[in-house]
């Protein structure tokens, strides 16, 4: 196998074969792909429980630590709404840079082995199986998120959310934030087609993520100029977004704004990566033909 | 080393270091193959100082008064902290590709090869994003230097060297018990990531601001305030400030040794156990 510049047949490219429904047992098989294969390796599970905790418990005393020193509100967010923030901050982004890649299912690593041709050959298009397993991943990266939410309401950590609306705007910020989420991770990856090895290009990625998602600092906290530029790039979609909305930072009457956003970096990010499947697809030759 | 003539140790040691030399060179150009790569790793080195330095000035920014010390001493903490990352990245940064080794089974050509199997992972890939950590702390010493009121004597500047070497030495011990661990128990490899964020946004700031729990979490548990915040103390005038006791801002190169041979004893057990089952 090799990366060249050269004409693949139409019978190569991705997204040719048809779609899979709900129902599928295929699909069902890909959605579980990484939840499968974080059980095969318990000690993963034990590591991203540690890790998670252990975050999640250093933020809540630095924040309390630093709010002890100062007023009662700090760049509009107050110390409760600080530590929520940084709780549910840590679940969604901690929790998703630990688990990528974990099923090594990724172009990166399917080009080093040479085996990412198995992707242009099954009855299923490379971009739908990704699609499918990005699926999986984002609702085991949820069903994490609903557990420490569960915890740190009991624990009285997290304050719950400040009305029903606030829920109700929550949710669907959360979901479009996972489709951003997904197609930030899903370009970075199909860089390989271009790069071969990518390990920059996702270290470089998962911290810019990391930082400019609100994952590390609620991204209220930076300053002004930083702020104005990092709230409106597709990172702030997938953490400030709905977390703003679940603390209340971000009103629900006001929400329209933040969520048309989201949904438009949905829709720029969908056809980018379209376009970069198809060129991908062109680079790949297997055997000289 | 023991030796029968007494000259073939130092004979091997320069062998050693040629070798890892050899190695190095012909990482260097495999990752020059890849040039897009090969930017964004050094980018990446970049990126990650700056997150680092950007969190301590955000909290910095917003909550003005952290535990008496001033921005350039605070500066100085994540200086000495980010010194000793970027050359421990230099160095031995390669311990984080141990999962990745073990999942292309490269580890396993490893250990049938004459050579030390940690000097092999050291030298496996050339470490490009160490260039950009050490210029992004190069710059913030540069910086700090000239915010803090610290006459740089003779003895403050071999405090400082000392200071930075001791806290890339207790990052390699740190690393080598999750490099242990991780050849022990497959799927742990998120502790580095563990490390590498607490460290890196914990290990930069006053203990005074922390609670007590966190203050013997970092300075007996995971002893990153060893890698940075005490000998800070000492050079800014805070000894007196320090938890515990003042002594604590003369351990460190003691703490290095104690988290280096206990790395080192946790990597050879581990690597044991993975040579009878792994």
């Amino acid at each position: 196998m090799s990366l060249t510049g050269r004409f693949v047949p139409a019978s190569r490219r991705a997204g040719r074969p048809g779609p899979l429904s709900w129902r599928s047992p295929r699909a069902y098989r890909l959605m579980t792909l990484v939840p499968r294969t974080e059980w095969a390796y318990r000690p993963r599970i034990a590591a991203t429980a540690f890790v998670i905790v252990t975050q999640v418990f250093l933020y809540v005393l630095l924040w309390r630590a630093l709010y002890g020193e100062s007023g009662e509100t700090v760049a509009g967010l107050g110390m409760s709404q600080a530590i929520t923030y940084s709780v549910l901050a840590t679940l969604m982004g901690t929790g998703r840079v630990i688990m990528e890649g974990a099923s090594q299912e990724t172009a990166q690593s399917k080009i080093r082995d040479g085996s990412v041709v198995f992707w242009f050959v099954r009855p299923l298009s490379a971009r739908r199986y990704c699609a499918w397993r990005g699926l999986g991943e984002s609702l085991y990266a949820t069903a994490w998120l609903l557990a420490g939410l569960a915890v740190g309401v009991a624990c009285g950590l997290v304050a719950l959310p400040p009305s029903l609306a606030a829920v109700a705007v929550t949710v669907p910020a959360y979901g479009l934030g996972q489709l951003v989420f997904y197609q930030i991770g899903l370009l970075v990856d199909l860089t390989s087609f271009w790069t071969i090895t990518s390990f920059g290009v996702n270290r470089l990625a998962a911290f810019a993520q990391l930082l400019l998602s609100g994952g590390l600092i609620p991204l209220w906290f930076f300053p002004e100029g930083l702020r104005a530029v990092a709230v409106h790039l597709p990172f702030a979609a997938t953490i400030n977004v709905p977390v703003s909305l679940y603390t209340g930072r971000i009103p629900a009457g006001e929400c329209w704004p933040y969520v048309a956003e989201q949904a438009l970096w949905c829709v720029v990010l969908a056809l980018l990566s379209r376009v970069m499947w198809q060129r991908a697809a062109r680079r790949l030759l297997v055997l000289g033909g | 080393m023991t030796t029968t003539d007494g000259t073939a140790a130092p004979a091997r040691r320069v062998g050693r270091l040629r070798l890892a030399a050899v190695i190095v060179r012909a990482g260097l150009r495999s990752q020059l193959a890849n040039r897009a790569d090969f930017a964004m790793a050094v980018a990446n080195g970049v990126t990650y100082q700056i997150t680092v330095l950007l969190f301590a000035t955000v909290i910095f920014s917003r909550f003005s008064s952290l535990g008496g010390w001033g921005l350039g001493e605070i500066l100085l903490i994540s200086s000495i902290r980010m010194l000793g990352h970027g050359l421990y990245m230099l160095f031995f940064g390669n311990l984080g590709l141990i999962p990745h080794l073990l999942r292309e089974g490269r580890f396993e050509a490893f250990r049938t090869r004459p050579a030390p199997v940690l000097l092999q992972v050291f030298t496996y890939e050339a470490p490009i994003n160490a260039l950009g950590d050490l210029v992004v702390a190069g710059a913030s010493l540069t910086v700090c230097l000239s915010l803090v009121d610290v006459t740089w004597s003779p003895a403050a500047l071999c405090f400082l060297a000392v200071a930075v070497a001791a806290a890339t030495v207790i990052e390699l011990g740190l690393n080598l018990h999750i490099a242990g661990l991780v050849l022990r128990f497959r799927g742990s490899e998120s502790l580095f990531f563990w490390l590498d964020n607490t460290a890196g946004n914990f290990g930069n700031y006053p203990l005074s601001v922390f609670p007590a729990v966190l203050q013997g979490a970092f300075t007996f548990g995971i002893p990153i305030a060893f890698a940075g915040y005490y000998p800070a103390a000492w050079l800014t005038g805070h000894a007196g400030t320090v938890p515990v006791s003042p002594v604590l801002v003369y351990l460190s190169p003691l703490v290095a040794l104690l988290a280096l041979l206990s790395g080192l004893a946790v990597w050879r057990r581990c690597l044991a156990w993975y040579s009878r089952n792994g």
